[in-house]
């Protein structure tokens, strides 16, 4: 009797065994990227989204953009602070806030990296020797920014033991390059509690 | 101020959402600008708890279609409900996907509040608001 119970219970590790081998880890659904679909307290796509959303929104409606012509930006550096101890990619906030207004028709923006890499793609034409100069193209009539778009992301993370609580705060502003005046700032916060 | 002589279509939808495990089949409520609004619930647990109010539209001055709607609760404990406005264009293409997301929402105790949306482009020319339950 006892034998036959041990087989059982072999044939039944053995099965479950194969189960896990076989087994893809669970079920992939596929969820709409603009859900709230919070797994956990830190930064995640939800937070990109409310804030790069409440930026655009704000900026679009600001009356900085009441005259017919389209104002030249460019995107200045977002500061994480220094208590800030996760990954928030900073370069994704300003490409989607810059997507998404450059899509509203409202704002241009200029190409600082494309001017970067054409200043240096210009000096190896300037320099190299081996280069048909018959086809260097001319460049120029590059359009100066009107404004620079700057901003800071802080956080406050508190555990208590029983509760995380992550605070986020992502503030911007559009700083008038002719008069330093700052035309445009808005903040968003964001704030996440987890019961352990 | 800029006013566009635009039809505007304009549904009010509840969506049933418990936690986001279900949902029934969305109803949208097309309507011009020279009728009043209408509004269409069908989420019956969501229409004891939540009133909208009369939702406005108009157009601000940078020529980008806003839509207001107020949002009332009936119960007295807290609610947290997530929101959405999604915009489409003068042949109800929608437009500006990427900045039609759900947001939250907290409503105090039979309190109420006006949720503002502003279209992601000109070209906007209609919306429609969608409520549900948040978590």
């Amino acid at each position: 009797m006892n034998i036959l119970k041990k087989k059982n219970i072999l044939a039944l590790a053995l099965l479950l065994t194969f189960l896990g081998c076989v087994s893809n880890g669970g079920k992939v659904v596929r969820v709409d990227p603009r859900g709230l679909h919070d797994t956990d307290a830190n930064y995640g796509a939800e937070d990109l989204h409310l804030f790069t959303q409440k930026m655009v929104t704000s900026m679009l409606q600001s009356s900085f953009l009441n005259g017919s012509k389209n104002p030249y930006i460019a995107l200045g550096n977002i500061t994480l602070n220094r208590g800030i101890d996760e990954h928030i990619d900073v370069k994704l906030i300003k490409n989607v806030i810059r997507t998404n207004l450059i899509k509203s028709e409202k704002v241009n923006f200029i190409d600082n990296e494309h001017i970067k890499q054409l200043e240096n793609e210009i000096d190896y034409q300037n320099s190299s020797k081996y280069l048909d100069k018959s086809t260097v193209k001319k460049v120029g009539g590059f359009i100066a920014r009107d404004y620079t778009m700057s901003g800071d992301i802080h956080a406050i993370k508190k555990d208590n033991g029983a509760i995380l609580d992550n605070f986020y705060a992502l503030s911007l502003r559009l700083t008038d390059v002719k008069t330093s005046a700052v035309v445009w700032s808005e903040e968003k916060e964001i704030r996440k509690q987890v019961s352990k | 101020m800029k006013q566009k002589s635009i039809s505007v279509i304009m549904g009010i939808l509840g969506v049933f959402s418990a936690y986001g495990c279900t949902s029934n089949s969305l109803k949208v409520a097309n309507q011009s600008l020279s009728l009043p609004p209408q509004v269409v619930i069908n989420n019956v647990q969501l229409q004891k708890e939540i009133t909208i109010g009369i939702g406005s539209d108009r157009t601000n001055d940078n020529d980008i279609l806003e839509a207001f709607v107020d949002v009332q609760s009936k119960v007295s404990n807290a609610v947290t409900l997530q929101y959405r406005f999604r915009w489409f264009d003068k042949e109800d293409y929608e437009v500006g996907q990427n900045m039609s997301m759900w947001l939250p929402l907290f409503l105090e105790p039979k309190d109420s509040i006006k949720v503002t949306g502003v279209a992601p482009t000109p070209k906007a020319d209609s919306f429609k608001f969608y409520l549900k339950k948040g978590n």
